[in-house]
């Protein structure tokens, strides 16, 4: 008798698992996702508008920007590959996901020059109920490419939940065997995803103070900025 | 009754445990995610195990695979034996040598740019000539820019070397200047970047040759016309 009782709890549980993990990652507000594979190039926009309600928050005159992390795989060679020497190495995770920036910024934050603003052809700051839009045109990947990235709306230099995560986003395309550049999955990102951006927030902070100089134009730093600690809202 | 309050106090528990004290809903993956889910972990087990490959392979194998890649024009970073040679101290810097020697052109580049990281005086002692020689060529065959960086933005391993050449590399440079040939580089913001300054062949030239000619913080104007007309002067 007791034995039948725990096996039925035991499938209830097995049950209530499967059916309620909570597989996707935080999400506090709604992604618009657009883009088409022109060539081998992917002009796209991945839009976050951040509503506080709806996960019970208040977050009032907050701001948000966006944080890309990418993981490029070649399935030639079955490596993954970079645009420049800069993330490989001491800058990427374990597993080879890497902050998106380029060789010259300070900031991690994808559209954050150096002299402190946004770059409005990367960036631009959202808020509540007002879209966070990043602008992204990867190309020029060789033939049997795998470009995945991870987009991440976060609260910055906000007067409340400041360094607050406020969702993920996961996007990618593939450039065919004739290099011909093809959407591939496009989706609210998922729990695993989350843990390897903090780990590629960790590899980005312990490389930025051994990085060197950063000028990318519109200001010069004696070395990369770390991240604050972000965590979910 | 004894087992149905037990059962629902396990249900209970369990949506509990199971993360829900969270805000966000609790909808599992869609058969989209979850195939990308797993494409994507196959995908990073083989980077793991060609890494490793690659980790296990001895210098003189990995001296082998170096060559190929170069002639293949892979970037530096994205060469597997580079990626692994430049982790290990023992690296016969005379094998380097005599694959520059060997290969006097583009397919020299990746030997030449291990051995002045991995050993800079014998890097030195090659002469400037073919250093240069090995370089520009690499720079005139390029299809890709990623290997020498963007100008303005950041230079790579590869650029610095260009302008240590000094003034061996200045005739093969000087003739670059008439190629007026796209000089895009692949990647990401990179990508966006390279479409933005529509950097040509003669540019990359033309900033080499400023930066060897002594002025160490040229940088190169924005627009065509600009830099045109620095070209123009330039072939005089």
């Amino acid at each position: 008798m007791k034995l039948k009782t725990f096996g039925l709890v035991a499938l209830c549980a097995g049950l209530c698992f499967s059916v309620t993990a909570c597989n996707p990652t935080f999400q506090c507000g709604n992604w618009v996702f657009t883009g088409t594979p022109v060539g081998n190039a992917f002009p796209l926009t991945s839009s976050f508008t951040f509503n506080p309600a709806g996960c019970g928050q208040s977050c009032p005159e907050s701001q948000d920007v966006m944080i890309q992390m990418t993981w490029v795989y070649d399935d030639n060679t079955h490596t993954n590959i970079y645009a420049s020497n800069q993330p490989q190495g001491a800058r990427s995770t374990p597993n080879g996901w890497n902050i998106d920036r380029i060789d010259g910024a300070a900031h991690g934050y994808y559209g954050l020059q150096n002299n402190g603003t946004f770059y409005s052809g990367w960036n631009t700051p959202g808020g509540p109920g007002v879209a966070t839009t990043l602008d992204d045109e990867p190309g020029g990947w060789g033939a049997n490419t795998y470009f995945y990235a991870v987009d991440v709306a976060v609260c910055y230099n906000s007067s409340s939940c400041n360094n607050k995560i406020l969702g993920y986003y996961f996007w990618s395309y593939i450039l065919d065997s004739s290099d011909v550049g093809q959407k591939f999955i496009t989706a609210p990102a998922w729990q695993n995803l989350d843990s390897e951006f903090q780990a590629a927030l960790t590899a980005w902070n312990n490389w930025a103070p051994t990085s060197g100089t950063e000028v990318d134009g519109t200001g010069t730093f004696p070395h990369a900025i770390a991240f604050p600690a972000l965590s979910d809202l | 009754m004894k087992r149905f309050t037990i059962v629902a106090a396990s249900l209970l528990a369990c949506l509990c445990l199971a993360g829900c004290a969270r805000k966000e809903k609790t909808v599992p993956l869609t058969d989209e995610q979850n195939q990308v889910k797993t494409r994507l972990e196959g995908q990073m087990q083989a980077a793991a195990q060609t890494a490793q490959s690659y980790h296990a392979m001895d210098n003189s194998v990995l001296l082998g695979k170096l060559l190929e890649e170069s002639k293949a024009q892979r970037e530096p970073f994205n060469s597997l034996a580079y990626r692994e040679l430049k982790t290990r101290s023992g690296v016969d810097s005379k094998a380097l040598a005599a694959l520059v020697k060997d290969n006097p052109n583009a397919s020299g580049l990746l030997p030449l740019l291990l051995l002045r990281k991995l050993d800079n005086k014998s890097y030195l002692e090659l002469p400037a000539e073919l250093r240069a020689k090995v370089l520009t060529d690499a720079l005139g065959s390029s299809k890709f820019f990623n290997t020498w960086g963007l100008p303005n933005f950041y230079l790579e391993d590869a650029s610095n070397a260009m302008i240590e050449a000094g003034r061996s590399a200045t005739p093969a440079l000087k003739k670059m200047l008439s190629d007026t040939r796209p000089a895009p580089l692949f990647g990401s913001q990179e990508a966006m970047l390279s479409k933005q300054m529509k950097y040509r062949l003669c540019d990359y030239a033309l900033f080499f040759l400023k930066r060897i000619g002594g002025t160490g913080d040229f940088r190169l104007p924005q627009t065509v016309e600009e830099r045109d007309a620095l070209v123009k002067t330039a072939q005089k």
